[in-house]
């Protein structure tokens, strides 16, 4: 009765899971039909020794600390001021949930037309306050700020609907207790609120974690990793690899590398959830 | 300690009227219940006294001061909330602790405030558990405890046992009207259980639809509702109510009709005359089974307590609740006839207002704390 089910997934899914891992083993060439030629332990050497690999997982590294840190922060500051509204709420929660609603590709092309240093809104705005002066998706730096606040505008909104979520479970008589206890609206949030969303937000934190690692789209369509590859973070340095070089035995040990990596973030966030659930 | 008072206190919710002018006074050291149906306002009346709720008008004054404008933490007062609002990521200590270390008070005194209350409370081998890991008497301590250790100069009660199994209601009843002695403090307390009421309360205030029924001690509200709503709301199993005509009235009494012959009410006429429509009330224990009453009815349900027995009965007209003894033989579908002093009916006007009775019950100055301890 199974049977035909297992079979398409193992079709879909476990085939293209094994075969990755045999090609991260082969030197894979695509000129003159598909040849494997077995290259043993190369191309995972070069995982672990290429300079190239290294800076992109720092890059990575550092867009993934500032996009979900502020994505958490502004979106939980977010949260905390629409759940104290008495009216227009909704409107509100809908007018916010606007970003994530646009293909991230959408907003990278947005993006790339707002800061454009010919006709760039932005880009006009920070030239005429003097704040930048020059082509920010071109410039080292700049265009790492510019890709990160994009993935900040896009999914802020993510996190603030779960954490809203989230607030809306926090009884309201303990809150009123901790009043009467004498808490102020600092303390609430301190001792009572925070506390009582603490598994929500760290629910939001791994969604926003493992959609960071796999990251793609609005950098492959502002700054495609440049300028000077400083915004090469490793999905695009993968893509690179992959279909600018071909090198496609490589670009398995690398994306195999991610699905470790990406694993490892999950299970760490499961078990820290679970220490949570047992402990309050 | 404290005096409460409330002065003309309204309440607006968006243009409905939940409050609608309340006076109250509570002396220093009383036990007062609010108590009324769901939705008579006894809540936000409370809530209105804590701070959680202003009030749209009237005034509301702790030892004379009015506070209408002073926030909630600032009253000094502390309130068991129905749900008991504990801090689920705290200890037992914490939560208790938790007013004093807002208030910046050094570990060591906290500590030892903390175990003071958890003392009072028998709480002392829990302090270290979160409340997930109690059971709902002791939650239901800590949330008292953490009032406590406030040392507040009024208490308030939302409701605090309606969570609670039977067994375990009866036993904190016990438990807080000991409590109120040991605290010697001001207590108030909201419910819509009316045992609840009778049992703990020094005053009883009946609320219904936002307005004040009646305020007396529980013998009083028992033995002399002031209208109909009181004395069908105080007393268990309800009060009897039936139509009847007036005979005749004069300074003695008013003579009603019966089915078994005419019967003397010792109540003031205050206008009634011949031919007019009044209620009845009896209540059920007040009715006696007896071979020669004015009443007959048809058994319809017997329950059988033990100590006592209670009969459903009805007759063309009307239906009757009557407490027994336990010992009562009859069957359902016996008919029986029964009787009741006249002394213990009431009589109720066209508007449900009673008609006062021409004496006071001798019990109905008399407060809970002199029901248990004789007073010097």
């Amino acid at each position: 009765m199974m049977s035909p089910a297992l079979f398409l997934l193992a079709l879909i899914t476990l085939v293209p899971f094994f075969s990755i891992i045999w090609m991260s083993f082969n030197d894979v060439s695509l000129m003159g039909g598909l040849a494997f030629e077995f290259s043993g332990l190369d191309n995972w050497q070069r995982v672990f020794t290429d300079p190239d690999i290294r800076s992109s997982w720092l890059i990575s590294l550092v867009y993934f600390l500032a996009t979900v840190g502020l994505e958490m922060v502004i979106g939980t500051v977010m949260a905390l001021l629409v759940y104290s509204l008495t009216r227009g709420s909704n409107i509100i929660i809908s007018l916010l949930l606007i970003p994530m609603f646009i293909a991230p590709v959408i907003v990278g092309l947005l993006g790339r037309f707002m800061l454009d240093p010919s006709h760039g809104l932005y880009a006009w705005l920070l030239n005429e306050t003097g704040l930048f002066d020059g082509n920010i998706l071109g410039s080292v730096g700049s265009a790492m700020v510019a890709v990160i606040l994009m993935d900040v505008w896009e999914w802020t909104p993510l996190v603030a609907l779960i954490v809203l979520a989230g607030l809306a479970s926090v009884p309201e008589d303990t809150l009123e207790a901790a009043e009467m206890d004498g808490a102020k609206y600092g303390q609430k949030l301190l001792y009572i609120i925070l506390p009582s969303i603490s598994n929500i937000l760290l629910v939001a934190l791994l969604i926003r974690a493992m959609d960071a690692i796999r990251f793609f789209a609005i950098i492959f369509i502002t700054t495609n990793g440049g300028p000077a590859d400083s915004t090469k973070i490793i999905p695009i340095r993968l893509y690179d690899i992959a279909f600018r070089f071909f090198d496609l035995g490589y670009a398995a040990a690398v994306g195999i590398t991610m699905l470790v990596f990406s694993i490892m973030v999950a299970t760490a966030f499961t078990k820290l959830l679970k220490r949570q659930e047992t402990s309050s | 300690m404290a005096t409460l008072q409330l002065n003309n206190i309204v309440k607006d919710f968006g243009g409905t009227q939940v409050i609608k002018g309340v006076d109250l006074e509570v002396k220093d050291r009383e036990f007062v219940v609010f108590v009324g149906p769901s939705g008579c306002g006894k809540s936000t009346l409370m809530r209105m006294i804590a701070g959680l709720e202003s009030a749209t008008s009237g005034d509301i004054l702790i030892d004379g001061e009015r506070i209408n404008d002073v926030g909630p933490a600032d009253r000094g007062l502390a309130m068991v909330f129905q749900s008991y609002a504990l801090y689920p990521h705290m200890t037992v200590e914490d939560n208790m602790g938790f007013s004093l270390r807002l208030a910046k008070v050094p570990k060591a005194e906290r500590r030892e405030k903390v175990l003071a209350a958890a003392r009072i409370l028998q709480l002392e081998e829990l302090l270290d558990r979160k409340p997930r890991a109690l059971s709902g008497g002791q939650r239901q301590r800590v949330a008292i405890g953490r009032a406590i250790v406030r040392n507040p100069s009024i208490f308030l009660f939302d409701e605090p046992l309606s969570n609670l199994d039977a067994a375990l209601r009866v036993q904190m009843r016990i438990e807080l009207a000991r409590l109120h002695e040991e605290l010697d403090a001001t207590m108030i307390y909201v419910t819509h259980d009316q045992i609840e009421a009778m049992t703990m309360a020094d005053k009883i205030v009946v609320l219904q639809g936002g307005v004040v029924e009646q305020i007396g001690s529980p013998m009083a509200l028992y033995h002399h509702p002031r209208n109909r709503f009181v004395a069908g709301f105080i007393g268990s199993p309800k009060m009897n109510f039936l139509g009847v005509e007036v005979r005749g009235a004069d300074a003695e009494g008013v003579d009603v009709v019966l089915p078994g012959g005419d019967c003397r009410v010792p109540v003031e006429a205050n206008g009634v005359s011949s031919g007019d429509t009044l209620t009845l009330g009896v209540r059920p224990e007040h009715l006696t089974l007896d071979d020669q009453g004015p009443l007959t009815g048809n058994i319809l349900v017997i329950e059988r307590l033990g100590g006592a027995t209670t009969l459903y009965l009805e007759n063309a007209d009307s239906q009757w609740t009557l407490v027994a003894d336990g010992d009562v033989a009859h069957r359902v579908h016996d008919q029986v006839r029964f009787s009741f002093d006249p002394a213990c009916a009431h009589l109720f006007n066209g508007s449900g207002e009673a008609l006062p009775h021409r004496h006071r019950h001798p019990l109905v100055a008399i407060d809970r704390k002199e029901n248990r301890a004789p007073s010097a």
